[in-house]
């Protein structure tokens, strides 16, 4: 890292970041992923050089991420994205090299696989804390995760995340939300201080981004399923869990996330619930953590 | 010798195995018989045949048959691999 380049923290990782990188990328990981969970254990270094050459023996694959194709070649615990980003990790390291117009979206799949080979899980669930503990929030897009934890932060509750959740192998939950992401009319029902505001961001979708997020890192009680169909058993209940988190590309954070989701699966108790029961469920299962 | 595909996910619920080829993304279930023929990967299929008959009470032609079944199914979804 050159002496003007920044450390932070991301997870339980310190995070290293060149002051040379292109297109504004240190801004994003300064948003996006410099929030911490613990003491630094890990190194993650992100850093500005030419990709190193794409060996012969690499499998090479389009994948969808976030709707958008990305071309993804794999050597072990290598990883090409796009040709403009290179990533090696292992369990204690990784190093991300950024070689041309990286992508925040590129940027985002090789963090998520470095915070993966050191067994941690992400889960595109909302986190809701209590006293003693966190329930994790599943459902998929649309079936009212944002509204839910607007309602539950109206009722008091503590949001430490609407859609980016994480599992540390510990079992402890924290969140990479910076806000928590709402449409208008959601908004003008559940949150009506924050509907006349003017000068609130927006996403791509034009969903309003409250700082209703509050940081934490707590114990894992318990997964709820948002949904109106009954909460799926055994197998399913594995490619849920896999929905829910993704899929990881090296070899590390193969076998780590399949430990992981295992753990997810059998470990934590979990629940059904709907847009009527979300909130005293909830209630119910924080009263006893 | 057979061997299990680098690809695949394994959820272990006790009851079942449950595999998952990471590239296909499609699902798999193993009983407690397809547990202990995958879990004695890497194997020839004569070794995963004497892994079944040591733990269920299967004669040794059921049990070859049993196994050969099995890596049917396993190669059709490529979730193991064969080394000469």
């Amino acid at each position: 890292m050159p002496p003007e380049g920044q450390t932070w923290q991301s997870l339980n990782a310190s995070l290293d970041v060149a002051s040379d990188l292109p297109g504004g990328l240190q801004d994003v990981l300064l948003w996006d992923w410099n929030l911490s969970a613990g003491r630094p254990a890990r190194r993650i270094e992100v850093r500005a050089a030419p990709l190193p050459p794409l060996p012969d023996a690499a499998i090479r694959q389009r994948v969808t991420v976030m709707d958008t194709p990305v071309q993804v070649t794999v050597l072990a615990d290598e990883l090409w994205l796009d040709d403009t980003l290179h990533v090696a990790v292992s369990a204690d390291h990784a190093v991300l090299t950024l070689g041309g117009a990286t992508s925040q979206l590129v940027l985002a799949v090789a963090m998520t696989e470095a915070h993966r080979a050191a067994g941690w899980l992400p889960l595109h669930a909302a986190l809701i804390g209590g006293a003693g503990g966190a329930v994790a929030l599943l459902g998929d897009s649309g079936a009212g995760k944002s509204t839910a934890c607007l309602r539950l932060h109206a009722a008091g509750h503590r949001i430490l995340a609407e859609d980016r959740a994480w599992l540390s192998p510990q079992g402890l939950v924290t969140g990479l939300d910076r806000g928590l992401r709402a449409f208008d009319d959601s908004v003008a029902h559940f949150a009506p201080q924050w509907a006349e505001m003017e000068d609130v961001p927006r996403d791509a979708k034009g969903k309003r981004i409250l700082p209703l997020i509050q940081q934490g890192v707590l114990p894992l009680r318990a997964a709820l399923l948002l949904s109106d169909t009954s909460l799926p058993q055994g197998a399913p209940r594995v490619a849920l869990a896999w929905s829910a988190t993704g899929l990881p590309l090296t070899l590390s954070a193969r076998r780590a996330a399949a430990l992981m989701v295992q753990r997810f699966v059998r470990d934590v108790p979990w629940q059904g619930v709907t847009r009527e029961t979300v909130l005293a469920e909830i209630a119910a299962l924080l009263s006893e953590a | 010798m057979w061997m299990k595909a680098v690809d695949v996910l394994e959820t272990d619920l006790g009851d079942e195995l449950v595999l998952m080829h990471a590239g296909l993304s499609e699902m798999f279930t193993l009983n407690s018989a397809g547990r202990v023929v995958w879990q004695a990967l890497p194997a020839a299929e004569a070794q995963l045949a004497q892994a079944l008959t040591e733990v269920f009470e299967v004669d040794d032609i059921t049990a070859a048959q049993d196994v050969r079944v099995l890596l049917d199914e396993l190669v059709a979804r490529t979730l193991v691999t064969h080394a000469p």
